[in-house]
This record gives C-alpha cells, sequence and structure tokens, in this order.
C-alpha cells in the first residue's frame, strides 16, 4: 500500500534521473549499432550480391566466394597472411618476453630504456611503413649505406624481392608491436609474488629456470593477451602494406585487408571485396570467440 | 663485492638492452635525418 503510495508520488525528476543513463548512451549505442554492426550486416548482404562499382541488390548466392577461391591474388594474400602473421606473432612475443625479463633485472635508467622500446606504439603504422621503406630501399638505405662505406658486396634487396618482400613487412611489425608487448609482460611480471622467487632461490634454482618454470608460467593470461592483440593486428594489417610496398612487387606483399580495398574500391568488385572482408571477420572471430568463452568461462567460475 | 660471473651476466644484460635501443632508434634516427635534407637528396639514386 505505502510502496504505491510512494511510487504514485514519484516526481517527474525521480523518473529523469532513473532513465538519464540510457537517454545518454544512447546515442552512442545508436551509432556503434548502425556504424559497426549495421555495415558488418551491409557487407554481408553484399557478399551475396552482384556488386561492381556501386552496391547493387541482384542476388548471386555463394558465386562471389566461389570467384574469391579461384582468385590467385587471394591465395597469394592468404599465403602471405599465415607467414607474416606467424612470423610477426612469434618473433614479437619472443623479443618481447625478452626484453621484459632483461628489464626486470634491476636495471638502472629502466624507464628511459622501456620509453625507447615503447614509442615505436605511438607512431601510426604509415609513419613506421615509411620510415622502414626507406631503410629498406636498395637505393637509399642500409644497402647503399654498407655500400657506400666499403662493402661493394653487401645486398639487402629484400623490398623488391616478391619471394621476400613480405619478410620485409614482418621486420617493420615488429620494431612496431614488440615493445608493447614487453611492456604487457613487464607489467605482468611486476605482479608475480617475489616470495616465490625467493623460495625458487632458497632451493638452489637458477635464474634462467626461475623464469622458464615458474614466472612465465604463471603470465599464461598475459600470453593470451598479447596472442589476441598481435593476432588482430596481423589480420588487419592494411596501412603498413599500403606506406611500405603498396602490394608489390606486383601483388607479392599482398595481405588480405590490402586485397579487399583494392577489389571494393579501386577494381570495381565490390561483390568480391566484401566476401572477401566477410572471410577476415571470420578470421578473427575463429581466435576471438573461443578465447572469450574461455576467459567469461573462467570468471564464471571464480 | 660481486662475482665475475654476476658482473658478466650485468654486462651482458646491459649490452643487450643497449643494443637493442639502438635498433630501436634507427628508424627515428633515420626520419630525423631525413626531414633535413631536400627533396633532390633524399630521392633514391637512379641510374
Amino acid at each position: 500500500m505505502t510502496t504505491a503510495i510512494a511510487q504514485r508520488r514519484a516526481s517527474p525528476l525521480d523518473a529523469l534521473q532513473r532513465w538519464l543513463p540510457k537517454l545518454v548512451l544512447a546515442p552512442s549505442m545508436l551509432i556503434v549499432l548502425v556504424g559497426f554492426y549495421g555495415y558488418i550486416l551491409w557487407t554481408f548482404i553484399l557478399s551475396f550480391t552482384n556488386s561492381s562499382f556501386m552496391p547493387s541488390y541482384k542476388w548471386v548466392g555463394l558465386a562471389q566466394y566461389a570467384r574469391l577461391m579461384d582468385n590467385d591474388r587471394w591465395w597469394v594474400a592468404s599465403k602471405n597472411l599465415l607467414v607474416f602473421g606467424g612470423l610477426f606473432i612469434a618473433i614479437s612475443l619472443a623479443v618481447g618476453v625478452l626484453l621484459a625479463v632483461l628489464l626486470d633485472q634491476r636495471i638502472r635508467r629502466e624507464g628511459f630504456i622501456r620509453t625507447v622500446y615503447l614509442y615505436p606504439m605511438a607512431l601510426s603504422m604509415i609513419v613506421t611503413g615509411t620510415a622502414w621503406k626507406w631503410l629498406l630501399n636498395p637505393g637509399l638505405g642500409l644497402d647503399k649505406l654498407l655500400r657506400d662505406w666499403g662493402w661493394e658486396g653487401f645486398r639487402f634487396d629484400w623490398l623488391v624481392d616478391p619471394d621476400r618482400v613480405v619478410y620485409c613487412l614482418v621486420i617493420a611489425a615488429v620494431w612496431q608491436a614488440s615493445g608493447f608487448v614487453m611492456a604487457l609482460f613487464l607489467a605482468g611480471l611486476r605482479g608475480v609474488d617475489s616470495s616465490i622467487v625467493r623460495a625458487a632461490q632458497v632451493d638452489g634454482a637458477s635464474l634462467p629456470v626461475i623464469y622458464l618454470r615458474i614466472v612465465l608460467p604463471s603470465l599464461r593470461p598475459v600470453f593470451f593477451s598479447a596472442l589476441m592483440i598481435l593476432a588482430h593486428i596481423a589480420i588487419k594489417s592494411f596501412d603498413l602494406v599500403a606506406a611500405m610496398t603498396a602490394g608489390g612487387p606486383g601483388y607479392a606483399s599482398d595481405l588480405p585487408a590490402m586485397f579487399m580495398y583494392s577489389f571494393t574500391f579501386s577494381r570495381g568488385q565490390m561483390g568480391m571485396g566484401s566476401a572477401s572482408a566477410i572471410l577476415m571477420l571470420g578470421a578473427i572471430l575463429a581466435i576471438l570467440v573461443p578465447y572469450l568463452y574461455s576467459e567469461l568461462r573462467g570468471k564464471r567460475h571464480d | 663485492m660481486t662475482s665475475p660471473s654476476l658482473r658478466l651476466s650485468r654486462i651482458a644484460i646491459y649490452t643487450t638492452l643497449l643494443a637493442a635501443c639502438a635498433l630501436y632508434l634507427v628508424p627515428l634516427l633515420v626520419m630525423l635525418l631525413t626531414s633535413f635534407k631536400t627533396p633532390r637528396t633524399s630521392a633514391p639514386a637512379t641510374c
């Protein structure tokens, strides 16, 4: 009875207070729904149509996916993604962990050294790609520098070698991302209980053994987080390729994102471009969904 | 007083960290030096 009276007496101000969070969030929710999920849905629909320069809604079923599977350039881009992604993730993790472990040894000027490792992350991939294009260019980079210094036989022309150009992308991407991995692992290392390390030292374990057997295995969540972040950077990589090689020589350094851009916006094959975008989304979801599922399940069980 | 092996490992750690620092700084240095060049001097050599 008293509750009903209280509800009846609720002022408009109370109602506004109750609705205010929803009202404030509504515009951003709408933008996210339309701008992200709406366009994903639109791309998905376009991948089943015969869209060329402009969107069209003539249904062609899985024809665009079939054309994509018959396209040599798509397979080159996919193979490049496997090589680039695999090497980029493995080397970034290895370098990041090594630097974090070394920095964790009570180093003087640690702040300065950490900043040097982290500053590439502050640069955009376009800047990174341009700088490394200059460095690896046989006409004006390392190759020319060493030959000018008298090492006449030195050759480092991977940037113009169709078989090796993808490794140049790996070098630039590792340079940019390994500092970030270092920061993640360093934060993890600082959170490890020092009494466990001291106990292992009392038991006579050497420092490498302590890190390999005790400390690093306890950083499994950090490892998976870094793996997820690096994997999605690898799959989405577009600007690095655009700045460094533009997919060349020929299309030897194409990655799926570059393929999608080229077919959708330059070659007027929007249907096939959309099909490739959906396959890329599928690759990202194949990595993210099991990870998120395991994370959320772990939290529910805590 | 630190043991020689401990000192050697400290030297190895510092050497690795500083070598990595140099590698991370090279592209920055290249960008900085190129920003002071004219388009003619920064263009790749052509035959």
